[in-house]
Protein backbone atom coordinates (compact mmCIF):
# COMPACT_ATOMS: atom_id res chain seq x y z
CA UNK A 1 0.00 0.00 0.00
CA UNK A 2 1.45 3.31 -0.99
CA UNK A 3 0.35 6.75 -0.06
CA UNK A 4 -0.41 7.70 -3.64
CA UNK A 5 -2.53 4.60 -4.36
CA UNK A 6 -5.72 6.59 -4.36
CA UNK A 7 -4.28 9.04 -6.87
CA UNK A 8 -3.42 6.29 -9.34
CA UNK A 9 -5.32 6.42 -12.64
CA UNK A 10 -7.19 3.26 -13.66
CA UNK A 11 -5.26 0.69 -15.69
CA UNK A 12 -6.81 1.38 -19.08
CA UNK A 13 -5.94 5.04 -18.80
CA UNK A 14 -2.39 4.21 -17.70
CA UNK A 15 -1.84 2.07 -20.80
CA UNK A 16 -3.33 4.75 -23.02
CA UNK A 17 -1.13 7.44 -21.45
CA UNK A 18 1.94 5.26 -21.85
CA UNK A 19 1.20 4.65 -25.52
CA UNK A 20 0.48 8.32 -26.11
CA UNK A 21 3.85 9.30 -24.73
CA UNK A 22 5.64 6.84 -27.04
CA UNK A 23 3.68 8.10 -30.06
CA UNK A 24 4.46 11.70 -29.11
CA UNK A 25 8.16 10.85 -28.82
CA UNK A 26 8.23 9.20 -32.26
CA UNK A 27 6.33 12.10 -33.83
CA UNK A 28 8.63 14.69 -32.29
CA UNK A 29 11.66 12.74 -33.43
CA UNK A 30 10.30 12.45 -36.97
CA UNK A 31 9.73 16.19 -37.16
CA UNK A 32 13.13 17.00 -35.72
CA UNK A 33 15.05 14.51 -37.83
CA UNK A 34 13.44 15.81 -41.03
CA UNK A 35 14.04 19.44 -40.18
CA UNK A 36 17.21 19.52 -42.30
CA UNK A 37 15.07 19.22 -45.42
CA UNK A 38 13.37 22.52 -44.60
CA UNK A 39 16.12 24.52 -42.93
CA UNK A 40 19.77 24.48 -43.82
CA UNK A 41 21.39 23.25 -40.57
CA UNK A 42 24.55 25.30 -41.19
CA UNK A 43 22.49 28.44 -40.65
CA UNK A 44 21.46 27.35 -37.18
CA UNK A 45 23.26 28.23 -33.93
CA UNK A 46 25.92 25.87 -32.77
CA UNK A 47 24.49 22.96 -30.77
CA UNK A 48 21.59 22.63 -33.20
CA UNK A 49 23.81 22.89 -36.25
CA UNK A 50 25.72 19.82 -35.11
CA UNK A 51 22.66 17.87 -34.05
CA UNK A 52 20.16 18.42 -36.83
CA UNK A 53 22.19 16.64 -39.47
CA UNK A 54 20.95 13.30 -40.85
CA UNK A 55 24.38 11.86 -39.97
CA UNK A 56 23.52 12.38 -36.31
CA UNK A 57 19.71 12.26 -36.27
CA UNK A 58 18.80 9.81 -39.01
CA UNK A 59 15.28 10.49 -40.30
CA UNK A 60 12.64 8.04 -39.08
CA UNK A 61 12.17 6.51 -42.51
CA UNK A 62 15.92 5.74 -42.67
CA UNK A 63 15.64 3.98 -39.34
CA UNK A 64 12.68 1.95 -40.57
CA UNK A 65 14.70 1.05 -43.68
CA UNK A 66 17.63 -0.05 -41.60
CA UNK A 67 15.32 -2.02 -39.36
CA UNK A 68 13.81 -3.86 -42.33
CA UNK A 69 17.30 -4.56 -43.68
CA UNK A 70 18.59 -5.81 -40.37
CA UNK A 71 15.60 -8.01 -39.67
CA UNK A 72 15.25 -9.38 -43.19
CA UNK A 73 19.01 -9.59 -43.83
CA UNK A 74 19.23 -8.01 -47.22
CA UNK A 75 15.64 -7.41 -48.30
CA UNK A 76 15.64 -4.85 -51.12
CA UNK A 77 15.59 -1.26 -49.93
CA UNK A 78 12.34 0.60 -50.23
CA UNK A 79 13.93 3.48 -52.09
CA UNK A 80 15.82 1.12 -54.42
CA UNK A 81 19.19 2.32 -53.07
CA UNK A 82 22.20 0.01 -53.28
CA UNK A 83 24.01 -1.66 -50.45
CA UNK A 84 27.78 -1.49 -50.28
CA UNK A 85 29.77 -4.11 -48.40
CA UNK A 86 31.94 -1.28 -47.12
CA UNK A 87 28.92 0.39 -45.47
CA UNK A 88 28.01 -0.31 -41.90
CA UNK A 89 24.73 -1.85 -42.93
CA UNK A 90 26.04 -3.43 -46.12
CA UNK A 91 28.79 -5.18 -44.21
CA UNK A 92 26.34 -6.54 -41.67
CA UNK A 93 23.93 -7.75 -44.34
CA UNK A 94 26.78 -9.43 -46.20
CA UNK A 95 27.75 -11.27 -43.02
CA UNK A 96 24.10 -12.24 -42.55
CA UNK A 97 23.97 -10.39 -39.24
CA UNK A 98 20.36 -9.77 -38.23
CA UNK A 99 18.96 -7.65 -35.44
CA UNK A 100 17.02 -10.51 -33.88
CA UNK A 101 20.02 -12.85 -34.15
CA UNK A 102 22.29 -10.29 -32.48
CA UNK A 103 19.80 -9.64 -29.70
CA UNK A 104 19.41 -13.37 -29.17
CA UNK A 105 23.16 -13.94 -28.83
CA UNK A 106 23.51 -11.02 -26.42
CA UNK A 107 20.45 -12.10 -24.40
CA UNK A 108 21.95 -15.56 -24.13
CA UNK A 109 25.19 -14.07 -22.79
CA UNK A 110 23.28 -11.95 -20.28
CA UNK A 111 21.28 -14.98 -19.13
CA UNK A 112 24.41 -17.09 -18.65
CA UNK A 113 25.96 -14.22 -16.74
CA UNK A 114 22.89 -13.95 -14.50
CA UNK A 115 22.63 -17.70 -13.94
CA UNK A 116 26.29 -18.41 -13.20
CA UNK A 117 27.34 -15.08 -11.70
CA UNK A 118 24.05 -14.74 -9.85
CA UNK A 119 24.26 -18.11 -8.11
CA UNK A 120 27.94 -17.65 -7.24
CA UNK A 121 27.26 -14.14 -5.95
CA UNK A 122 24.28 -15.22 -3.83
CA UNK A 123 26.33 -18.06 -2.38
CA UNK A 124 29.26 -15.76 -1.57
CA UNK A 125 26.95 -13.14 -0.06
CA UNK A 126 25.20 -15.78 2.03
CA UNK A 127 28.46 -17.15 3.40
CA UNK A 128 29.87 -13.69 4.10
CA UNK A 129 26.71 -12.55 5.82
CA UNK A 130 26.42 -15.80 7.74
CA UNK A 131 29.92 -16.30 9.06
CA UNK A 132 31.94 -13.56 10.64
CA UNK A 133 35.14 -15.50 9.97
CA UNK A 134 34.41 -15.81 6.24
CA UNK A 135 33.41 -12.15 6.15
CA UNK A 136 36.60 -10.92 7.76
CA UNK A 137 38.74 -13.14 5.58
CA UNK A 138 37.05 -12.57 2.23
CA UNK A 139 35.66 -9.04 2.42
CA UNK A 140 38.87 -7.08 1.71
CA UNK A 141 39.72 -9.29 -1.27
CA UNK A 142 36.19 -8.91 -2.56
CA UNK A 143 36.33 -5.11 -2.31
CA UNK A 144 39.68 -5.05 -4.11
CA UNK A 145 38.35 -7.19 -6.95
CA UNK A 146 35.05 -5.39 -7.17
CA UNK A 147 36.91 -2.16 -7.77
CA UNK A 148 38.15 -3.53 -11.11
CA UNK A 149 35.69 -2.58 -13.87
CA UNK A 150 34.61 -5.81 -15.61
CA UNK A 151 35.68 -4.53 -19.02
CA UNK A 152 39.20 -4.08 -17.73
CA UNK A 153 39.34 -7.83 -17.42
CA UNK A 154 38.58 -8.64 -21.03
CA UNK A 155 41.98 -8.02 -22.60
CA UNK A 156 43.66 -9.93 -19.81
CA UNK A 157 41.24 -12.83 -20.21
CA UNK A 158 41.99 -12.91 -23.94
CA UNK A 159 45.74 -12.87 -23.30
CA UNK A 160 45.37 -15.64 -20.84
CA UNK A 161 42.80 -17.93 -22.46
CA UNK A 162 43.09 -16.93 -26.09
CA UNK A 163 40.52 -15.31 -28.33
CA UNK A 164 37.36 -17.40 -27.93
CA UNK A 165 33.74 -16.39 -27.93
CA UNK A 166 33.10 -18.31 -24.69
CA UNK A 167 35.70 -16.18 -22.96
CA UNK A 168 33.51 -13.12 -23.44
CA UNK A 169 31.31 -14.61 -20.76
CA UNK A 170 33.95 -14.24 -18.05
CA UNK A 171 33.66 -10.46 -17.54
CA UNK A 172 29.86 -10.72 -17.67
CA UNK A 173 29.72 -13.45 -15.05
CA UNK A 174 32.18 -11.50 -12.94
CA UNK A 175 30.14 -8.30 -13.23
CA UNK A 176 26.93 -10.01 -12.13
CA UNK A 177 28.73 -11.80 -9.32
CA UNK A 178 30.21 -8.58 -7.95
CA UNK A 179 26.82 -6.82 -8.13
CA UNK A 180 24.83 -9.50 -6.33
CA UNK A 181 27.20 -10.15 -3.42
CA UNK A 182 26.57 -6.96 -1.45
CA UNK A 183 22.76 -6.90 -1.38
CA UNK A 184 22.71 -10.57 -0.42
CA UNK A 185 25.32 -9.96 2.24
CA UNK A 186 23.35 -7.14 3.84
CA UNK A 187 20.10 -9.02 3.47
CA UNK A 188 21.49 -11.97 5.40
CA UNK A 189 23.48 -10.02 7.95
CA UNK A 190 20.60 -7.73 8.83
CA UNK A 191 17.89 -10.40 9.02
CA UNK A 192 15.87 -9.47 12.07
CA UNK A 193 17.53 -11.12 15.01
CA UNK A 194 14.19 -12.33 16.30
CA UNK A 195 13.73 -14.74 13.34
CA UNK A 196 17.13 -16.31 13.87
CA UNK A 197 16.52 -16.63 17.60
CA UNK A 198 13.08 -18.10 17.03
CA UNK A 199 14.44 -20.63 14.53
CA UNK A 200 17.23 -21.65 16.89
CA UNK A 201 14.84 -22.03 19.79
CA UNK A 202 12.75 -24.32 17.56
CA UNK A 203 15.80 -26.48 17.10
CA UNK A 204 16.93 -25.35 13.64
CA UNK A 205 20.58 -24.91 12.80
CA UNK A 206 22.99 -25.11 9.89
CA UNK A 207 21.48 -25.83 6.50
CA UNK A 208 17.84 -25.55 7.56
CA UNK A 209 18.46 -22.17 9.16
CA UNK A 210 20.31 -20.96 6.08
CA UNK A 211 17.88 -22.23 3.46
CA UNK A 212 14.53 -21.77 5.19
CA UNK A 213 15.16 -18.69 7.31
CA UNK A 214 18.17 -16.61 6.22
CA UNK A 215 17.72 -16.94 2.45
CA UNK A 216 13.97 -16.26 2.33
CA UNK A 217 14.33 -13.39 4.78
CA UNK A 218 17.05 -11.91 2.55
CA UNK A 219 15.22 -12.63 -0.71
CA UNK A 220 13.74 -9.14 -1.23
CA UNK A 221 17.28 -7.75 -1.06
CA UNK A 222 18.64 -10.47 -3.34
CA UNK A 223 15.95 -9.75 -5.92
CA UNK A 224 16.68 -6.03 -5.86
CA UNK A 225 20.33 -6.95 -6.43
CA UNK A 226 19.43 -9.20 -9.37
CA UNK A 227 17.37 -6.46 -10.98
CA UNK A 228 20.32 -4.16 -10.80
CA UNK A 229 22.64 -6.94 -11.98
CA UNK A 230 20.53 -7.27 -15.10
CA UNK A 231 21.45 -3.72 -16.10
CA UNK A 232 25.12 -4.32 -15.30
CA UNK A 233 25.08 -7.56 -17.29
CA UNK A 234 23.76 -5.77 -20.39
CA UNK A 235 26.34 -2.99 -20.06
CA UNK A 236 29.14 -5.50 -19.81
CA UNK A 237 27.83 -7.71 -22.60
CA UNK A 238 27.58 -4.91 -25.13
CA UNK A 239 30.99 -3.67 -24.02
CA UNK A 240 32.81 -6.97 -24.46
CA UNK A 241 31.08 -7.54 -27.78
CA UNK A 242 32.28 -4.17 -29.03
CA UNK A 243 35.80 -4.88 -27.87
CA UNK A 244 36.31 -8.53 -28.69
CA UNK A 245 33.11 -9.99 -30.10
CA UNK A 246 32.30 -11.25 -33.54
CA UNK A 247 28.57 -11.34 -32.92
CA UNK A 248 25.93 -9.85 -30.64
CA UNK A 249 24.44 -6.36 -30.41
CA UNK A 250 27.76 -4.77 -29.50
CA UNK A 251 29.17 -6.12 -32.76
CA UNK A 252 26.14 -4.88 -34.70
CA UNK A 253 26.50 -1.39 -33.24
CA UNK A 254 30.07 -0.90 -34.39
CA UNK A 255 29.61 -2.73 -37.70
CA UNK A 256 32.01 -5.55 -37.25
CA UNK A 257 35.63 -5.94 -36.44
CA UNK A 258 37.39 -4.86 -33.32
CA UNK A 259 36.92 -1.43 -31.83
CA UNK A 260 40.41 -0.58 -33.06
CA UNK A 261 39.52 -1.32 -36.69
CA UNK A 262 36.29 0.58 -36.42
CA UNK A 263 37.64 3.47 -38.42
CA UNK A 264 37.44 1.33 -41.54
CA UNK A 265 33.65 1.36 -41.27
CA UNK A 266 31.84 4.65 -40.87
CA UNK A 267 29.13 4.09 -38.29
CA UNK A 268 25.62 4.33 -39.71
CA UNK A 269 23.42 6.31 -37.30
CA UNK A 270 20.29 4.42 -38.41
CA UNK A 271 21.87 1.06 -37.49
CA UNK A 272 23.00 2.44 -34.16
CA UNK A 273 19.50 3.76 -33.36
CA UNK A 274 17.94 0.42 -34.36
CA UNK A 275 20.42 -1.41 -32.11
CA UNK A 276 19.79 0.94 -29.20
CA UNK A 277 16.03 0.65 -29.50
CA UNK A 278 16.36 -3.13 -29.69
CA UNK A 279 18.48 -3.12 -26.52
CA UNK A 280 15.99 -0.91 -24.74
CA UNK A 281 13.03 -3.15 -25.61
CA UNK A 282 14.76 -6.41 -24.64
CA UNK A 283 16.09 -4.82 -21.44
CA UNK A 284 12.60 -3.66 -20.57
CA UNK A 285 11.10 -7.08 -21.20
CA UNK A 286 13.73 -8.80 -19.08
CA UNK A 287 13.22 -6.35 -16.24
CA UNK A 288 9.50 -7.10 -16.31
CA UNK A 289 10.39 -10.80 -16.18
CA UNK A 290 12.62 -10.39 -13.14
CA UNK A 291 10.05 -8.16 -11.43
CA UNK A 292 7.12 -10.48 -12.01
CA UNK A 293 9.11 -13.54 -10.92
CA UNK A 294 10.37 -11.61 -7.91
CA UNK A 295 6.91 -10.46 -6.87
CA UNK A 296 5.70 -14.04 -7.02
CA UNK A 297 8.60 -15.20 -4.88
CA UNK A 298 8.04 -12.50 -2.27
CA UNK A 299 4.26 -12.31 -2.22
CA UNK A 300 4.51 -12.73 1.54
CA UNK A 301 5.97 -9.23 1.93
CA UNK A 302 3.53 -6.63 3.25
CA UNK A 303 3.12 -4.08 0.48
CA UNK B 1 -2.82 -27.56 46.96
CA UNK B 2 -0.03 -28.93 44.81
CA UNK B 3 1.63 -31.92 46.39
CA UNK B 4 5.45 -31.95 46.25
CA UNK B 5 6.19 -32.22 42.57
CA UNK B 6 9.20 -32.83 40.38
CA UNK B 7 11.37 -29.79 39.83
CA UNK B 8 11.53 -28.96 36.15
CA UNK B 9 13.69 -25.90 36.40
CA UNK B 10 16.12 -24.64 39.01
CA UNK B 11 17.65 -21.17 39.06
CA UNK B 12 20.39 -20.59 41.61
CA UNK B 13 21.70 -17.09 42.42
CA UNK B 14 21.33 -15.88 38.85
CA UNK B 15 23.08 -12.55 38.31
CA UNK B 16 23.19 -10.73 35.02
CA UNK B 17 25.11 -7.59 34.21
CA UNK B 18 24.77 -5.98 30.78
CA UNK B 19 28.21 -4.71 29.80
CA UNK B 20 28.36 -1.42 28.00
CA UNK B 21 29.45 2.16 28.52
CA UNK B 22 27.69 1.92 31.85
CA UNK B 23 27.31 -1.61 33.14
CA UNK B 24 23.71 -2.33 34.09
CA UNK B 25 22.94 -4.87 36.77
CA UNK B 26 19.68 -6.38 35.53
CA UNK B 27 19.41 -9.38 37.84
CA UNK B 28 20.75 -9.45 41.35
CA UNK B 29 20.79 -13.02 42.61
CA UNK B 30 17.53 -14.68 41.67
CA UNK B 31 16.80 -18.19 42.93
CA UNK B 32 13.60 -19.82 41.78
CA UNK B 33 12.27 -23.32 41.21
CA UNK B 34 9.57 -24.17 38.74
CA UNK B 35 7.73 -27.45 39.11
CA UNK B 36 6.48 -29.82 36.51
CA UNK B 37 3.21 -28.62 34.94
CA UNK B 38 3.26 -25.43 36.93
CA UNK B 39 2.11 -22.15 35.40
CA UNK B 40 4.36 -19.47 36.85
CA UNK B 41 3.96 -15.78 36.14
CA UNK B 42 6.62 -13.15 36.73
CA UNK B 43 5.42 -9.58 37.10
CA UNK B 44 7.41 -6.46 37.71
CA UNK B 45 8.00 -2.97 36.35
CA UNK B 46 9.87 -2.30 33.12
CA UNK B 47 13.58 -2.85 33.71
CA UNK B 48 13.15 -5.33 36.54
CA UNK B 49 15.06 -7.99 34.64
CA UNK B 50 12.14 -10.37 34.12
CA UNK B 51 12.76 -10.64 30.38
CA UNK B 52 16.47 -11.08 31.06
CA UNK B 53 15.67 -14.02 33.31
CA UNK B 54 13.56 -15.90 30.74
CA UNK B 55 16.14 -15.16 28.05
CA UNK B 56 18.71 -16.82 30.26
CA UNK B 57 16.40 -19.79 30.77
CA UNK B 58 15.87 -19.93 27.00
CA UNK B 59 19.63 -19.96 26.48
CA UNK B 60 19.81 -16.71 24.47
CA UNK B 61 21.86 -15.09 27.25
CA UNK B 62 24.53 -16.43 29.57
CA UNK B 63 24.18 -15.38 33.20
CA UNK B 64 27.10 -13.39 34.59
CA UNK B 65 27.04 -15.78 37.51
CA UNK B 66 24.75 -18.45 38.88
CA UNK B 67 23.28 -21.50 37.19
CA UNK B 68 20.08 -22.58 35.51
CA UNK B 69 19.28 -26.29 35.45
CA UNK B 70 16.60 -27.75 33.23
CA UNK B 71 15.72 -31.29 34.31
CA UNK B 72 18.99 -31.33 36.17
CA UNK B 73 21.18 -30.38 33.22
CA UNK B 74 22.75 -26.91 32.92
CA UNK B 75 21.35 -24.69 30.16
CA UNK B 76 24.04 -23.79 27.63
CA UNK B 77 22.05 -22.56 24.63
CA UNK B 78 18.62 -22.48 23.01
CA UNK B 79 16.87 -25.79 22.51
CA UNK B 80 13.49 -27.12 21.43
CA UNK B 81 12.76 -28.49 24.92
CA UNK B 82 12.37 -24.86 26.01
CA UNK B 83 9.88 -23.20 23.67
CA UNK B 84 10.02 -19.40 23.57
CA UNK B 85 7.35 -16.95 22.48
CA UNK B 86 8.65 -13.44 21.83
CA UNK B 87 7.04 -10.14 22.58
CA UNK B 88 7.67 -8.96 19.01
CA UNK B 89 6.28 -10.79 15.99
CA UNK B 90 8.49 -13.77 15.32
CA UNK B 91 6.45 -15.96 13.02
CA UNK B 92 8.16 -16.21 9.66
CA UNK B 93 6.33 -13.92 7.24
CA UNK B 94 7.62 -15.94 4.24
CA UNK B 95 5.96 -19.16 5.42
CA UNK B 96 2.30 -20.10 5.40
CA UNK B 97 0.60 -20.82 8.72
CA UNK B 98 1.06 -24.51 7.98
CA UNK B 99 4.80 -24.22 7.36
CA UNK B 100 5.29 -22.01 10.39
CA UNK B 101 3.56 -24.55 12.61
CA UNK B 102 5.55 -27.40 11.11
CA UNK B 103 8.96 -25.72 11.24
CA UNK B 104 10.04 -27.04 14.63
CA UNK B 105 8.96 -30.54 13.61
CA UNK B 106 10.92 -30.21 10.37
CA UNK B 107 13.99 -29.21 12.37
CA UNK B 108 13.44 -32.23 14.57
CA UNK B 109 13.31 -34.49 11.51
CA UNK B 110 9.67 -35.56 11.90
CA UNK B 111 8.35 -37.19 8.71
CA UNK B 112 5.90 -35.26 6.55
CA UNK B 113 2.83 -37.39 7.25
CA UNK B 114 3.32 -37.13 11.02
CA UNK B 115 4.00 -33.40 10.68
CA UNK B 116 0.73 -32.90 8.85
CA UNK B 117 -1.18 -34.67 11.59
CA UNK B 118 0.30 -32.57 14.38
CA UNK B 119 -0.14 -29.34 12.44
CA UNK B 120 -3.78 -30.13 11.68
CA UNK B 121 -4.39 -30.76 15.39
CA UNK B 122 -2.75 -27.46 16.34
CA UNK B 123 -4.75 -25.56 13.72
CA UNK B 124 -7.91 -26.97 15.25
CA UNK B 125 -6.74 -26.12 18.75
CA UNK B 126 -6.24 -22.45 17.94
CA UNK B 127 -9.33 -22.29 15.75
CA UNK B 128 -7.60 -21.33 12.50
CA UNK B 129 -9.18 -23.94 10.23
CA UNK B 130 -9.18 -22.59 6.68
CA UNK B 131 -6.15 -20.40 7.25
CA UNK B 132 -3.53 -23.15 6.84
CA UNK B 133 -2.25 -21.76 3.55
CA UNK B 134 -2.41 -18.08 4.55
CA UNK B 135 0.66 -15.92 4.98
CA UNK B 136 1.08 -14.08 8.30
CA UNK B 137 0.33 -10.75 6.62
CA UNK B 138 -3.23 -11.99 6.13
CA UNK B 139 -3.70 -12.67 9.85
CA UNK B 140 -4.68 -10.30 12.63
CA UNK B 141 -2.23 -9.58 15.44
CA UNK B 142 -4.05 -11.93 17.80
CA UNK B 143 -4.20 -14.75 15.25
CA UNK B 144 -0.52 -14.58 14.45
CA UNK B 145 0.34 -14.53 18.16
CA UNK B 146 -1.65 -17.71 18.62
CA UNK B 147 0.16 -19.29 15.65
CA UNK B 148 3.40 -18.42 17.39
CA UNK B 149 2.32 -20.08 20.62
CA UNK B 150 1.11 -23.14 18.71
CA UNK B 151 4.34 -23.29 16.68
CA UNK B 152 6.28 -23.59 19.91
CA UNK B 153 3.88 -26.22 21.26
CA UNK B 154 4.24 -28.35 18.12
CA UNK B 155 7.51 -29.90 19.24
CA UNK B 156 6.04 -30.66 22.65
CA UNK B 157 8.58 -28.72 24.72
CA UNK B 158 9.04 -29.46 28.40
CA UNK B 159 8.84 -25.76 29.23
CA UNK B 160 7.03 -22.90 27.58
CA UNK B 161 8.56 -19.44 28.03
CA UNK B 162 6.22 -16.55 27.22
CA UNK B 163 7.84 -13.12 27.18
CA UNK B 164 5.00 -10.60 27.33
CA UNK B 165 3.38 -12.46 24.46
CA UNK B 166 0.27 -10.27 24.36
CA UNK B 167 1.99 -7.01 25.21
CA UNK B 168 1.44 -5.53 21.76
CA UNK B 169 -2.24 -6.42 21.48
CA UNK B 170 -5.23 -4.27 22.38
CA UNK B 171 -7.07 -4.98 25.65
CA UNK B 172 -9.99 -6.87 24.08
CA UNK B 173 -7.85 -9.12 21.93
CA UNK B 174 -5.53 -9.67 24.85
CA UNK B 175 -8.30 -10.97 27.10
CA UNK B 176 -9.46 -13.27 24.30
CA UNK B 177 -5.92 -14.56 23.90
CA UNK B 178 -5.70 -15.14 27.65
CA UNK B 179 -8.81 -17.29 27.50
CA UNK B 180 -7.40 -19.25 24.58
CA UNK B 181 -4.07 -19.71 26.32
CA UNK B 182 -5.86 -20.83 29.46
CA UNK B 183 -7.81 -23.46 27.51
CA UNK B 184 -4.67 -24.52 25.71
CA UNK B 185 -2.91 -24.96 29.01
CA UNK B 186 -5.78 -26.98 30.51
CA UNK B 187 -5.45 -29.30 27.54
CA UNK B 188 -1.67 -29.57 27.36
CA UNK B 189 -0.61 -29.05 31.00
CA UNK B 190 2.86 -27.70 30.34
CA UNK B 191 5.37 -26.04 32.58
CA UNK B 192 5.00 -22.36 31.72
CA UNK B 193 6.83 -19.21 32.69
CA UNK B 194 4.90 -16.11 31.68
CA UNK B 195 6.55 -12.71 31.88
CA UNK B 196 4.10 -9.84 32.00
CA UNK B 197 3.56 -6.40 33.46
CA UNK B 198 -0.16 -7.05 33.57
CA UNK B 199 -1.02 -8.19 37.11
CA UNK B 200 -4.52 -9.29 36.16
CA UNK B 201 -3.16 -11.43 33.32
CA UNK B 202 -0.69 -13.03 35.72
CA UNK B 203 -3.35 -13.95 38.30
CA UNK B 204 -5.84 -15.10 35.70
CA UNK B 205 -3.42 -17.55 34.12
CA UNK B 206 -0.93 -18.63 36.76
CA UNK B 207 -0.67 -21.04 39.67
CA UNK B 208 1.95 -18.84 41.27
CA UNK B 209 2.92 -15.21 40.75
CA UNK B 210 6.44 -13.94 41.45
CA UNK B 211 6.83 -10.18 41.88
CA UNK B 212 10.16 -8.60 40.92
CA UNK B 213 11.69 -5.45 42.35
CA UNK B 214 12.74 -2.57 40.10
CA UNK B 215 16.33 -2.73 38.79
CA UNK B 216 18.36 -4.59 39.81
CA UNK B 217 15.77 -7.38 39.67
CA UNK B 218 15.23 -9.48 42.74
CA UNK B 219 12.28 -11.53 43.93
CA UNK B 220 10.15 -9.36 46.15
CA UNK B 221 7.35 -11.74 46.95
CA UNK B 222 5.73 -14.95 45.78
CA UNK B 223 1.97 -15.35 45.74
CA UNK B 224 0.19 -18.67 45.28
CA UNK B 225 -2.96 -18.41 43.19
CA UNK B 226 -5.37 -21.12 44.26
CA UNK B 227 -8.32 -20.05 42.18
CA UNK B 228 -10.30 -22.98 40.77
CA UNK B 229 -9.88 -23.98 37.15
CA UNK B 230 -11.15 -23.70 34.50
CA UNK B 231 -11.19 -19.95 34.97
CA UNK B 232 -13.62 -17.67 33.20
CA UNK B 233 -14.87 -14.14 33.08
CA UNK B 234 -16.52 -14.78 36.48
CA UNK B 235 -13.11 -15.58 37.93
CA UNK B 236 -11.93 -12.08 37.08
CA UNK B 237 -14.62 -10.57 39.31
CA UNK B 238 -14.56 -13.08 42.16
CA UNK B 239 -13.62 -11.73 45.60
CA UNK B 240 -10.64 -14.11 45.81
CA UNK B 241 -9.29 -12.75 42.49
CA UNK B 242 -9.71 -9.15 43.56
CA UNK B 243 -8.09 -9.83 46.93
CA UNK B 244 -5.06 -11.31 45.18
CA UNK B 245 -4.92 -8.36 42.85
CA UNK B 246 -5.05 -5.94 45.74
CA UNK B 247 -2.28 -7.68 47.67
CA UNK B 248 0.02 -7.88 44.63
CA UNK B 249 -0.52 -4.22 43.82
CA UNK B 250 0.31 -3.40 47.43
CA UNK B 251 3.58 -5.30 47.11
CA UNK B 252 4.47 -3.50 43.90
CA UNK B 253 3.63 -0.14 45.43
CA UNK B 254 5.74 -0.69 48.51
CA UNK B 255 9.22 0.66 47.86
Amino acid sequence: MRLDDAARPPKARRVWLGLASVVALVAAYTLLSNAYRVVDPSLLPDPLRGLLRPQILPPTQRIVDAFVQLVGAGAPLAGGADLHPGDHIGGLVEQRVTLQGSLLVSTYRVLIGLAVGGSLGILAGLLMGWSRAVDEYVHPIYILFRSVPPLALITYVMLWLGHGTAHLLIPIIYAVFATVVIPTYHGVRDVADVYVKAARALGAGGRLLLSRVMLPAASPFVLAGLRYALVIAWMTTVGVEMLMGDDGVGYLLIGGGLWSSRLEVAGDPAVIVVGIVGLALVGYAMDVGVRVAGDRLTQWVKR
Amino acid sequence: MPEPRRRRLEMRDVVHVYEGKTATRALDGVSLDVHDNEFLAIVGPVGSGKTTLVRIVAGFLRPTSGVVLCDGAPVTGPGPERGYVFQEEAIFPWMSVRDNLGFGLLAKGVVASEREKIVAELVRLIGLEGYEGAYPKELSGGMSKMVEVARVLATDPAILLLDEPFGLLDAQTRSKMQDQLSLLWEEKRKTVILVTHDVEEAIYLADRVVVFTPRPGRIKVEVTVDLPRPRSLETRFSPAFLALKRSIWKEIGRA
